[in-house]
């Protein structure tokens, strides 16, 4: 690898952790994942498909991944980066280079760590900044100091990682035997199953679980893709979830109650795209997302206290409160305390307590209701419709994945960010109430779990190499000759459900990790698999 | 006594964590908050009880309302998560006779009056005599976001000076 382009690694580690291009969320449901990390570093290194085989291959393992209210248990970027540069540089096949990303996965988790602890600090400064009455400064909190940080916390490593990594890496490689190459195979086609375990987790309920069953025959018996199957599923889910018009209609219904007007919805926007953008780009243990709605709420205060450094010193003090919500979901949040406190100028009474009782009595279940409709469901599924097409070697699906997530992400928001500016609280409580996010997270279940069973067969693998000859010359494999013959892909289904039973138990991911490599090694020693 | 799955300190309540994770984990069936002035806020507890998927119930009570119902007879298979804002409500549980295995500190926000305990958990001098209190009664406490962390005892943090 040369000098520019393990720079280039390393910018894109930090890159993907950063808010650009897709902002906070939407980088972290689109460039983070390993599917598209991996297209991008392919480009770098010249081998476009294969590194989005090899992402597709390491996101697999992710793809029942959740990360809430500020725990992350392992960073799945630097698994996708690092790993997929290493392989690819490395000359290591997709086996090994899941070998090599799981580790890394874990290592990485501590970069998230050190960033909420040292971001603690610019805490102070934005106090600072709050006592003086300056709103025009928030940004270099934020946005500069935070990412300074977050930029020596991932490229500086990485870079190391990534140029005198892959000499040392393919001379292990290089070294190993055939023995150990199959076991390292047998544990590349077992370990997507801990991920799809992980994400049944959460959907695979009730009598749902049918459909995970329904897509797994589906392409075991017929063999279709999975994007293919997510196309067929899509139609049975919006037919059994019954979406009506008025689902939608119920929220928008309520009463505008605003008296006076103050701001252009131009600088609503403007404090949404902020918000959309940085609201965790200086997240701290202590205030958690407080300086990125501060940050987020500066064109308000601005246009509205302009005049009474007082008043726009209040108004700072309450908007850098601790705060910790879903990125899309908390967009009314921001629409409903721009209201506020355009009201508040115009001279209604409403106290400090009153947005903070409003801020943090909807931070949690809004955080309960985003997280559930987009990082157990929305994000995982369009995910696996497009990884299917990503692992044969498709460089456009990457690229399709991140637009129209990003086209649906940005939609909600905006569309949560003019219901809670316009309507008011009123009006978030009733579409909370209409239950219509729950018929889209059951829709989207469905959907999901069918893909899933789709992925189990085609992209799990774990055959038996047993084989005895009842003849000189016939041989009898118990794989070909009796597993396939009833059920192709009926171990991957059992270790699939066997990981998610695990999981389920309280079982930690990289124990069940462990578990599938010690299985392959003694399996591959004795020569059972 | 009901059979209690979780019970959780966290200002939040009802978030992320709690319905991404915990719910699947323990296979909860009801979410019971502990909180005297949620208790007033009608618009507060119509939010909560919406922000839980429909197969969860949501019941929010007083504390001494809750030590009644969580007292009540254990139906069968219902399984219930304990949430309260702070640690004084889980001491009073148990002083009130309501036996709780351990103790899982989600969250508490920074505010006036309280200083970083750990990570994300703030608290106050008073709330840490309380978790210590509740400690040597015996009962531990965890801080914990996710299932699928490793639990951490506080015991340490929890150590006079």
């Amino acid at each position: 690898m040369s000098l520019i382009q393990a720079l280039l690694i390393a910018s894109v580690y930090y890159l993907v952790n950063s808010p650009w291009p897709c902002g906070g969320l939407g980088n972290y449901a689109t460039v983070y994942r390993p599917m598209v990390s991996g297209l991008i570093v392919g480009i770098i290194l010249g081998d476009p498909v294969k590194g989005t085989q090899i992402g597709a291959t390491i996101n697999l393992i992710y793809i029942g991944f959740i990360s809430a209210g500020g725990a992350m248990p392992a960073d799945m970027s630097l698994a996708g980066v690092l790993g997929t540069a290493l392989a690819i540089a490395g000359g290591l096949d997709i086996d090994a280079a899941l070998a090599v990303a799981v580790p890394l996965g874990l290592l990485g988790s501590l970069v998230w760590v050190g960033h909420l602890t040292l971001d603690t600090f610019l805490v102070r400064i934005s106090d600072k900044y709050v006592e003086d009455g300056k709103p025009e400064k928030v940004w270099i909190v934020n946005i500069l100091f935070a990412q300074l940080i977050l930029f020596a916390m991932t490229a500086i490593p990485c870079f190391l990682a990534a140029f005198y990594g892959v000499s040392y890496i393919s001379g292990i490689i290089a070294n190993l035997s055939g023995t150990f190459l199959t076991i390292l195979a047998t544990i590349g086609g077992m370990l997507p199953a801990v991920g799809i375990g992980m994400m049944l987790m959460s959907i695979f309920k009730g009598q749902a679980k049918i459909y995970f069953f329904l897509g797994f025959l589906i392409a075991a018996y017929l063999g279709l893709s999975t994007l293919q199957l997510g196309l067929i599923f899509l139609c049975v889910a919006l037919l059994v979830s019954n979406f009506k018009k008025e689902d939608f209609a119920t929220a928008e219904n309520g009463i505008e109650s605003k008296n006076v007007h103050l701001l252009d919805f131009k600088d609503v926007r403007k404090a949404w795209w902020n918000w959309m953008y940085y609201f965790q780009s200086c997240y701290n243990y202590e205030r958690m997302q407080g300086v990125g709605f501060l940050h987020a709420m500066t064109p308000i205060i601005k246009k509205l206290y302009k005049n009474d450094l007082e008043e726009t010193k209040s108004a700072m003090r309450r908007s850098s409160e601790f705060f910790n919500t879903e990125n899309a979901t908390g967009s009314c949040v921001i629409g409903l305390v721009a209201a506020m406190e355009e009201q508040k100028a115009g001279g209604a009474k409403i106290d400090d307590e009153a947005f903070t009782s409003i801020k943090t009595g909807l931070m949690g279940p809004l955080a309960g209701v985003g997280d559930t409709l987009w990082q157990s469901v929305m994000i995982p599924m369009m995910l696996i419709l497009f990884i299917g097409l990503a692992k044969d070697g498709s460089v456009i699906a990457p690229v399709l994945y991140c637009v129209s997530f990003y086209a649906v992400y940005y939609g909600f928001g905006y569309w949560l960010l003019k219901l809670g500016y316009n309507k008011g609280s009123e009006a978030i409580l009733s579409l909370m109430e209409s239950g219509v996010i729950n018929k889209v997270i059951n829709a989207a279940s469905i959907l999901g779990l069918a893909v899933l069973g789709g992925l189990v067969s085609s992209y799990v693998s774990l055959k038996l190499a047993v084989t005895f000859s009842s003849s000189a010359d016939a041989v009898i494999s118990i794989q070909t000759n009796f597993l396939d013959a009833i059920l192709p892909g009926l171990l991957p289904l059992l270790l699939t459900l066997g990981c998610y039973k695990l999981a389920k138990k309280g079982v930690k991911p990289y124990v069940i990790m462990l578990g599938i490599v010690a299985l392959a090694v003694v399996g591959g020693l004795t020569g059972i698999l | 006594m009901k059979n209690i799955v979780l019970a959780r300190i966290d200002d939040r309540l009802i978030h992320g964590q709690i319905l991404t994770s915990w719910v699947h984990t323990v296979d909860a069936t009801k979410i019971v908050i502990i909180d005297d002035p949620l208790t007033k806020d009608s618009f507060m507890q119509r939010i909560l009880k919406a922000a839980a998927p429909s197969d969860i119930a949501v019941d929010i009570f007083t504390i001494a309302d809750g030590i009644n119902y969580l007292n009540g007879d254990n139906k069968q298979s219902e399984k219930i998560i304990v949430l309260s804002k702070t640690p004084e409500v889980m001491e009073q549980l148990l002083i009130n006779g309501i036996n709780l295995d351990k103790i899982i500190l989600g969250g508490m926000g920074a505010k006036k009056g309280r200083t970083t305990f750990n990570k994300n958990v703030s608290a106050s001098p008073e709330e840490v005599k309380t978790m210590r209190r509740i400690v040597a009664k015996g009962v531990e406490i965890y801080y914990q976001l996710l299932p699928k962390e490793s639990p951490m005892n506080i015991k340490k943090l929890l150590k006079e000076e």
